[in-house]
């Protein structure tokens, strides 16, 4: 039954959903009889996207996690080289010739043993020794409690000042030199990430319902991926008010209860947030017990979306560029591994305890566009306002 | 001097810059044209410049070389730019030359377009005959095909001597490159350079309805008609007609007027004429600054003209509707990146990545959006490149649709305060514009521009929607000619109701046909043509066959001749299908 009642009104969203003005939703809403259908809705297209950092001087013991082309040293220490054969390796690595240089990356990349076999340690990364980088200690990160509780682990928002926040991902990730950045500083790998993916992955929709937009009161948010790609205009920037189509698949189709509060929008009953990219890195992108907190404006929306995101999910989004990516974007793809096994705090394995998910709040920037349906309606006697 | 002296002493000067080992056949041909205009320019009668000469717009040159050799032949270069006198282009372009750098493009182009003719692709389909052998001249097929499509590109059967001069030069390029086609297409290559293409060359005959007075020849009637009709050469047809005397009564001028109006080619012309008239031209030298209005780019500048153009086809020819409402209608065209200006939804189901597809759209009653003032085009053309203008769209407004002139400022005005869009004291335009008019020296001139341009301030100046200027409510209520109106429905429905807007559009058009200004003894001419006009419910085909049936169109009377040498043809043109 409830299935169906959310069937229902999904079907009721996804022909609204373009419906951005409230003289065309007024309109469109008489036709309908239930008295909790949304009378405006207002969608959106993410132009920014990526993992919500807040950095702060002296937030690392000891200092950042030092670059690979010095943690490599380590690396080689812990398979048990000399210093004077890692030494020489890596300065074969620095200047050598192409054979023998492609001989030591060789041996970076297959740094893991299974007993005394080299394997992959991209693919087996719990195969290579721990070189425990370092991770985040300060106080302050951006994201939600997630569980409700207020530990030693949680943190505090810097912009709501509720403690209690959940955001291991924050702080496993936080002393790499490319994942540090505050609200407004992107971090570096992100901006790669993003930069890679905008142009050819399916655009994010976002459409926020509700009886009236500019007043606080109960709304629906819906997640959907679209049929194109971003547009964007001449300077480089998303281009608002283009329309996308909302991919039919029912995979990457997500609706919460929320609301606005003070021109904030948020979620009120949290479930999953699963979205599916096209791209090298991320191809999944999953939440659970999804929170969202966005302020919501002419501009468009802009906040943080967070919950618990699977470790495997989020490793392999970032060591799946192997060696490549370890050397430009990341670190030490093991010593990442380690971090973000250590920091999992969530869905643990029933049997083993062992935390499958690691909580980790995402920032989002979304301009105003219009959602339609995929099958290609024709619109007639629309306001431009 | 004569623009017909001025273009042939021009081009004279240009045939040296024509490069390469090719300029054997391009540059004799060209010179032995330009010595028979220069020495008809030796006449005894004249007539004014504008009637004589005109040169091929872009649209016109690439409109005859598809209709010539297909739509596949691709046309590359630059060309000229134009002149715009009395508010078109087209009668600009009688007072125009050719440059040294716009001869060398014409030149090159020409080249690209015979080399393609003559390609393995293309010669089997274009090219109707064969050589006995491909490595040898082959004067009856040079003959023929140049023959052929020598008529279509002069709009008039060549001369002997020209004929003549075309077939040597193909047949001495052939024995320098050892293949006919190539030696072909070096001929034609020539031809393509020649002023008797790039030119509309008029001449004139005895009038023999009016004794004493001159009249375009057959040829050159064709060619008027087909340049008004369809923005183009005569088709085979019309020279046959032209040839046969069948243009020289008026039943046999009507039957041609009926056939080229009925024909889908209509289109062309009107496109052309509203994107001379529209100053569409300045699209291509129209810049907006990207920080201010992040949704403008080349993409949605070309689209929003063409936009315009699809909306004044689309009520003036699809649906044969009243002039006056292409100033109000609701119905328009949309692509996905003017929807974006728009704010409105757009969907086209296309893959990512493909060029804009077009969509009909009609905006609700009760939207602040209807006909064309109000559309991206015309407020975005008519602005700054990061701010609109109520005066420069009062101004354009008035020029362009009302036919009526605005002078310029005078060079010494101060107008710091109206660039200054942060000032807090004025916030809005409109308050700007009011201080800025307590100056005397330009009060004048923004009272007939201001109340006009005033309405349209909800359209910034890349035609996106605005309310609010520095957080001051935008007030957008204007006057027209005493009507007092707000905002853009309301502008646009003043101009429907506007009669300027209507004997504009008849004296632009009979402009346009003409290729000059009408003169003040057509004056009466142009009246009935405007009386036509409104009791046909200002359709514009009709009063374009009106036009295009008038012996107004393809006459000279006395009092224009000047002391400007008249050009005669060389000898007498070959009758249709004549030997």
């Amino acid at each position: 039954m409830f299935m169906q009642n959310e069937t229902n009104v999904q079907l009721k969203l996804l022909d609204l959903r373009w419906l951005r003005h409230p003289i065309l939703a007024v309109g469109a809403a008489a036709l309908m009889v239930s008295p909790a259908d949304a009378l405006e809705t207002r969608s959106y297209v993410v132009e920014w996207f990526s993992q919500s950092s807040y950095s702060q001087d002296g937030d690392c013991p000891g200092g950042i996690n030092p670059p690979t082309r010095i943690q490599y040293y380590e690396s080689f220490a812990l398979l048990g080289k000399d210093p004077d054969e890692v030494n020489e390796l890596m300065e074969i690595y620095a200047e050598g010739g192409e054979h023998a240089r492609a001989n030591v990356t060789n041996q970076m990349r297959m740094r893991g043993r299974i007993g005394e076999e080299p394997v992959n340690g991209f693919v087996h990364p719990w195969t290579v020794a721990d070189p425990e980088l370092t991770s985040v200690v300060g106080d302050y990160a951006f994201g939600f409690d997630l569980d409700g509780k207020v530990t030693e682990n949680s943190f505090i928002d810097p912009q709501t000042q509720e403690s209690g926040i959940d955001n291991q991902l924050f702080r496993a990730m936080g002393c790499i030199e490319q994942f540090r950045g505050t609200f407004d500083y992107r971090p570096t790998f992100w901006a790669f990430i993003w930069g890679s993916m905008k142009e050819t992955t399916p655009a994010w929709l976002i459409s926020v319902s509700g009886e009236d937009l500019n007043e606080d009161g109960p709304v629906t948010i819906t997640f959907d991926r679209a049929m194109e790609h971003l547009i964007f205009g001449p300077t480089g920037a998303v281009v608002p008010d283009m329309t996308y189509r909302a991919d039919p698949d029912p995979r990457s189709h997500h609706l919460f209860d929320g609301q606005i509060e003070g021109g904030v929008l948020s979620i009120t009953k949290s479930g999953e947030l699963r979205m599916i990219l096209d791209t090298l890195s991320f191809p999944e992108f999953a939440l659970s017990n999804t929170h969202l907190r966005m302020a919501i404006t002419a501009e468009g929306l802009n906040g943080i979306v967070g919950g618990y995101q699977p470790v495997w999910d989020y490793y392999f989004g970032i060591a799946n560029g192997g060696l490549a990516y370890e050397n430009m974007i990341i670190n030490d793809a093991a010593g990442i591994y380690y971090l973000l096994r250590q920091n999992a705090d969530g869905n643990p394995d029933p049997e083993t305890g062992e935390y499958a998910s690691i909580s980790s709040a995402y920032r989002i920037d979304a301009v105003p566009a219009f959602v339609v349906p995929p099958e290609n309606p024709v619109y007639h006697d629309v306001s431009s306002r | 001097m004569g623009t017909q002296l001025m273009a042939s002493k021009k081009l004279r000067q240009n045939v040296s810059h024509v490069p390469g080992g090719l300029c054997l056949v391009v540059c004799l041909s060209v010179a032995g044209s330009l010595l028979a205009l220069a020495n008809n320019a030796g006449g005894t009668r004249g007539l004014s410049e504008e009637t004589f000469t005109r040169r091929l717009t872009p649209e016109q040159y690439k409109t005859i070389i598809a209709d010539v050799f297909g739509r596949d032949i691709k046309i590359g270069g630059r060309f000229d730019p134009g002149a715009r006198v009395d508010g078109l282009l087209e009668v600009g372009a009688g007072q125009v030359s050719v440059s040294p750098a716009g001869m060398e493009q014409y030149d090159s182009m020409a080249r690209s377009i015979a080399d393609q003719v003559a390609d393995e692709r293309h010669r089997d389909i274009l090219i109707h005959c064969k050589p006995k052998s491909v490595r040898e001249p082959g004067n009856a097929c040079a003959q023929q095909f140049l023959g052929e499509v020598g008529q279509l590109l002069y709009r008039r059967p060549l001369t002997a001597a020209e004929l003549k001069l075309q077939v040597a030069a193909a047949n001495e390029a052939t024995n320098i490159e050892q293949d006919f086609y190539t030696g072909l297409a070096l001929s034609l290559a020539g031809m393509l350079s020649q002023p008797q293409f790039l030119f509309r060359q008029e001449t004139l005959e005895p009038d023999p309805t009016r004794s004493g007075e001159f009249r375009l020849d057959a040829y050159s009637r064709a060619s008027r008609l087909s340049f008004f009709l369809w923005n183009s050469g005569p088709d085979r047809k019309l020279l046959t007609a032209a040839a046969n005397g069948g243009l020289d009564t008026q039943n046999g001028l009507s039957r041609q007027v009926e056939r080229m109006a009925a024909s889908p080619r209509l289109e062309a012309s009107v496109r052309a004429f509203f994107s001379d008239m529209f100053q569409f031209n300045k699209f291509e030298s129209l810049i907006k600054d990207t920080e201010i209005y992040p949704k403008y780019s080349s993409r949605v500048a070309q689209d929003a003209r063409e936009q315009t153009l699809k909306t004044v086809v689309d009520v003036l020819l699809t649906r044969r509707g009243d002039y006056r409402d292409i100033f109000t209608t609701k119905k328009t065209f949309l692509t996905k990146a003017l929807a974006s200006v728009y704010q409105v939804p757009f969907s086209m189901p296309v893959p990512n990545g493909s060029p804009d597809a077009w969509r009909p759209y009609n905006f609700a009653p009760q939207d602040p959006r209807a006909g064309i003032l109000t559309q991206v085009a015309f407020v975005s053309l008519h602005s700054h490149p990061g701010r609109s203008s109520p005066t420069l769209r009062g101004k354009a407004l008035r020029e362009v649709m009302l036919c009526q002139k605005v002078p310029s400022p005078p060079g010494d005005v101060d107008f710091t305060l109206l660039q200054n869009t942060s000032n807090q004291e004025y916030k809005t335009v409109r308050a700007r514009l009011t201080a800025h008019s307590t100056q005397p020296v330009c009060a004048g001139c923004h009272k007939i521009t201001d109340p006009i341009g005033l309405a349209l301030e909800n359209f910034n100046g890349a035609g996106g929607w605005q309310t609010l200027e520095n957080g001051a409510k935008i007030d957008v209520s204007g006057a027209l000619d005493g009507v007092e109106l707000d905002g853009g429905t309301g502008l646009g429905q003043a101009v429907h109701d506007n009669s300027a807007a209507t004997s504009c559009l008849v004296n632009r058009l009979a402009a346009y046909a003409l290729g000059r200004t009408p003169k003040k003894r057509e004056a009466s001419w142009v009246g009935s043509l405007g009386q036509v006009f409104a009791d046909n419910g200002y359709i514009l085909p009709v009063l374009m066959q009106k036009i295009a049936n008038s012996p107004e169109l393809y006459r000279a009377a006395t009092s224009e001749l000047e002391d400007v040498t008249m050009m005669v043809a060389p000898e007498q043109p070959r009758k249709e299908g004549e030997k």
